[in-house]
């Protein structure tokens, strides 16, 4: 770990953990993203990697793949705990939470990187290890569950 | 109409980042990944990394608050409680434990929303130690009466149990009532067969001060260990202990992830039986996107048992269902403990034990005493043992010096007439593995999936209500009528699957008939299954007279029992013992079918809710006609041991309150005018 490492995480560390939030959940963000930077750092390929932003960006969505069921779990007791006294969750919130729970993790994912980010269908599929063909249709399920949803 | 669905999604991303936090600081990230779940199996991770306990002082009540380990984060992402950790600090793994600490029960409650225990029977599922001299345990099913569905937060001080309170998750008011009630009233257990593992989720864990009239102050917190897989008994053999602070910083002390044996030695996971097939769906099933696979173990400590389903069967259903068990290791006595409620009754002149289990429906287990005893479960087995007889089935147990296991041989030799053997004897394998494939796409909150397994599941199905014939592509399968919707059906020689946890038949019949089934590593390479943590197999055995065994009584117990054998009366242990425990004695009338008990419980464990309904005088006791709900009784408290009594007036006292009087002053509680 040297300080360049340091600096690379410090220019991405906001953006990232965007994309973690989106596809971990608010209250996951901060695991899923460290655990993700530090398999990142600690593999062997790091050193040579040229594109780390995007390198970053697969490991924060391989992390989330892998903590599946914990992130459901966490996003459903969210969502529960805006129903108690002592939770400061607002609606909006609660369906924000809701909306993250109507999708897969890979569709998070595709959905934060084609809306939030802009990025084309081959960036994503770049920034996930998805192939093509999966993006398109996984954003296109994405978008037929958040129809269902918000409209 | 797209535009406007683009625009509410990028709105609905732009809240999601008022509700992102901060990213940690680069320094804190190994920090992060020290927490709880970096090193656990997957399967196996805890939502929660942190319970603590609150125990009021003054011996009345114990107060539990179970508390999250990781502050709850505000949705504008400042942490809930305020934080003592130093950042930019790498902290390095330590062999001390954390030195407690305290905050607000209103906090404790807002800290942890849920936890979720994962664990069979009898298990150790979390340790939390301060320093060398206090700890708290979680531990399912104790050696107390009410096993199923029961959990208890025991606290230790200086080696010795100082508390213990419990809860039963599916009937609050049976034990600590108010105590545990914030707690108890909103666990929902996920446990479709007896004994087997099960998913206890406790949410809202507050405090309810008010009701328990203790100072809302503070809750002793500090590090936790948490052993939720298949933890050994031996406490110095936790499974996984970490322990953690209110602060975050969570230390690893101990980890241990690979299965082991009896003495500790790594094993490969075969060295345990395993399913002959493993559960998957076809790779171009959606459903395996959320699909998650994992091991689980059954019975590991455990000696053998053999099990038969009779039923009647009309057309496509099974109705009637009697489960038929024998067991190797256990004494009668201790398999009455391990469920509900247990009333002595004489069935064509032998006494035979009655347990009814609490639930919906309430199901009885009928155990006919003898070597080795026999278990009846069904929904009426009293009546089927009226009606056919108590020589329907004969057991030998034989043991193996070799291997120091048992074999139990069940012969099903009286059938009944319009009863037939659906499922033929089977023993179920020490240690047995099942495999689940467990899918989020259930209509239930812990969703849906499916198991292989090396016992027929259909012998509980069917002993609990009733069962439908259906097809499963082409094989014989079974479904419950009820919520749930289980399906079984067998899969390979040694082998069955079962689907649960659907709210329709239509949807259970679905996911059967996608079921496939693979070989363990092609299982393990496509949903990416973790190595379990496997308790070593120990054998339990006893293969001489499973009849009741001597108790050694306890205080309470010794007490009670010598004051009855004053009057006259002849009291016996109505629950299994422990030390320091409470008292349940019963004096068993004349014709075996009913008895009159006397409990003796210390003040200080002593819950429930129920009402006052008259108060009277005798030999200058105050004592208190109490009523439950289901049952009442009379009650007086001496010298800070809280005494019931119940059931029909014993021979040779003219009525209850004279059996009273006498009982108050053979326990040296008799009060001056």
């Amino acid at each position: 770990v040297g300080v360049s490492d340091a600096e690379a995480y410090d220019k991405y560390a906001v953006e990232l953990i965007r994309f973690a939030a989106a596809v971990a959940g608010p209250s996951s963000a901060e695991d899923v993203l460290a655990s993700a930077v530090l398999n990142a750092i600690s593999s062997p390929r790091w050193a040579a990697i040229e594109n780390r932003r995007a390198y970053l960006y697969r490991a924060v969505f391989n992390e989330a793949v892998k903590v599946r069921r914990s992130t459901e779990r966490r996003l459903k007791r969210e969502l529960r705990a805006a129903d108690r006294e002592g939770f400061e969750v607002s609606p909006s919130d609660r369906d924000v939470i809701a909306a993250l729970l109507q999708l897969t993790v890979r569709q998070r994912a595709v959905v934060h990187l084609t809306y939030w980010l802009d990025l084309s269908t081959t960036d994503v599929a770049s920034a996930t290890g998805m192939s093509p063909r999966s993006v398109q249709r996984d954003l296109a399920a994405a978008r037929r569950r958040m129809e269902e949803l918000l409209t | 109409v797209n535009d406007q669905l683009d625009g509410e999604i990028r709105a609905l991303l732009a809240r999601l980042e008022d509700m992102t936090p901060l990213p940690p600081a680069f320094d804190e990230l190994h920090r992060r990944t020290d927490d709880v779940g970096r090193e656990w199996p997957r399967w196996r991770r805890p939502a929660i990394s942190v319970a603590a306990a609150a125990v009021v002082a003054g011996g009345l009540a114990a107060t539990v608050a179970i508390i999250q380990a990781r502050p709850a984060r505000t949705p504008s992402g400042a942490t809930a409680v305020p934080s003592t950790e130093a950042s930019g600090t790498t902290s390095a793994p330590a062999t001390t434990a954390a030195e407690p600490q305290l905050v607000d029960a209103a906090d404790a409650a807002r800290l942890l929303p849920e936890i979720v225990i994962e664990g069979g029977r009898n298990e150790q599922l979390a340790r939390l130690d301060v320093g060398d001299n206090y700890s708290l345990r979680l531990v399912s099913d104790p050696d107390g009466p009410n096993r199923r569905n029961t959990f208890c937060i025991i606290e230790e001080q200086n080696g010795q149990e100082s508390t213990q309170v419990c809860g039963h998750d599916d009937n609050p008011r049976t034990d600590v009532g108010g105590l545990l009630e914030a707690v108890t009233n909103q666990t929902v257990s996920n446990d479709p067969s007896r004994g087997g593992p099960r998913v206890i989720v406790l949410t809202a864990a507050t405090v309810n001060v008010a009701a328990n009239n203790c100072d809302p102050v503070t809750v002793k917190t500090a590090g936790v260990a948490l052993s939720l897989c298949s933890p050994p008994r031996d406490a110095r053999h936790t499974g996984l202990t970490f322990t953690n602070t209110l602060d975050g910083t969570v230390v690893r002390i101990n980890v241990s992830i690979t299965p082991i044996d009896g003495a500790g030695v790594p094993v490969e996971v075969d060295a345990f039986p395993l399913p002959d097939v493993f559960p998957a769906l076809a790779l171009d099933d959606p459903r395996n996107e959320d699909a998650q696979g994992f091991y689980s173990q059954i019975s590991p400590h455990n000696g053998g048992r053999t099990s038969a389903l009779i039923a009647r069967q009309n057309g496509d259903l099974l109705t009637d269902g009697i489960e038929i068990s024998a067991f190797s290791d256990r004494a009668v006595d201790e398999a009455l403990a391990a469920g509900g409620s247990n009333r002595p009754q004489a069935i064509h002149g032998v006494r035979v034990y009655n347990m009814v289990e609490p639930g919906d429906p309430a199901l009885t287990t009928a155990i006919v005493p003898g070597q080795p005893a026999i278990a009846y479960r069904g929904l009426d087995p009293i009546g089927f043992l009226t009606d056919a007889g108590l020589d329907v089935a004969t057991a030998t147990v034989s043991s193996d010096d070799d291997t120091g296991t048992a074999t139990v041989d069940l012969n099903l030799v009286n059938v009944p007439d319009g009863f037939e053997v659906i499922v033929e004897p089977e023993t179920l394998a020490l240690g047995a593995v099942a495999a689940t494939l467990h899918l989020q796409a259930g209509d239930t909150a812990d969703g849906t999936g499916i198991t292989t397994q090396l016992a027929s599941p259909l012998i509980a199905l069917a002993s609990s209500g009733d069962v439908q014939a259906v097809d499963i592509n082409g094989a014989p399968g079974w479904i419950t009528a009820g919520p749930g919707y289980v399906v079984t059906w067998q899969v390979g020689t040694h082998t069955w699957a079962s689907v649960g946890g659907n709210a329709t038949s239509d949807a259970s019949l679905e996911l059967a008939r996608a079921a496939q089934f693979v070989d363990e590593a092609s299982w393990r390479a496509r949903y990416d299954v973790d190595l379990p943590n496997l308790s070593p197999v120990t054998d339990t055995t006893v293969t001489g007279d499973t009849t009741p065994p001597t108790i050694a009584y306890n205080e309470l117990e010794t007490m009670v029992i010598g004051a009855l054998a004053e009057l006259g009366l002849q009291g016996e242990t109505a629950e299994h013992s422990f030390t320091g425990g409470p008292a349940n004695i019963r004096v068993i009338l004349s014709d075996g079918t009913d008895h009159t008990t006397v409990d003796a419980t210390p003040t200080a464990s002593h819950g429930g809710e129920y009402t006052v309904v008259s108060e009277r005088i005798i030999n200058g006791v105050v004592v208190e006609h109490v009523d439950y709900g289901t049952v009442d009784g009379e009650a007086f408290t001496c010298r800070d041991v809280r005494y019931e009594a119940r059931g029909p007036t014993p021979p040779g006292f003219t009525d209850f309150d004279q059996f009273l009087s006498e009982l108050i002053t053979a326990l040296d509680c008799e009060q001056p005018d």
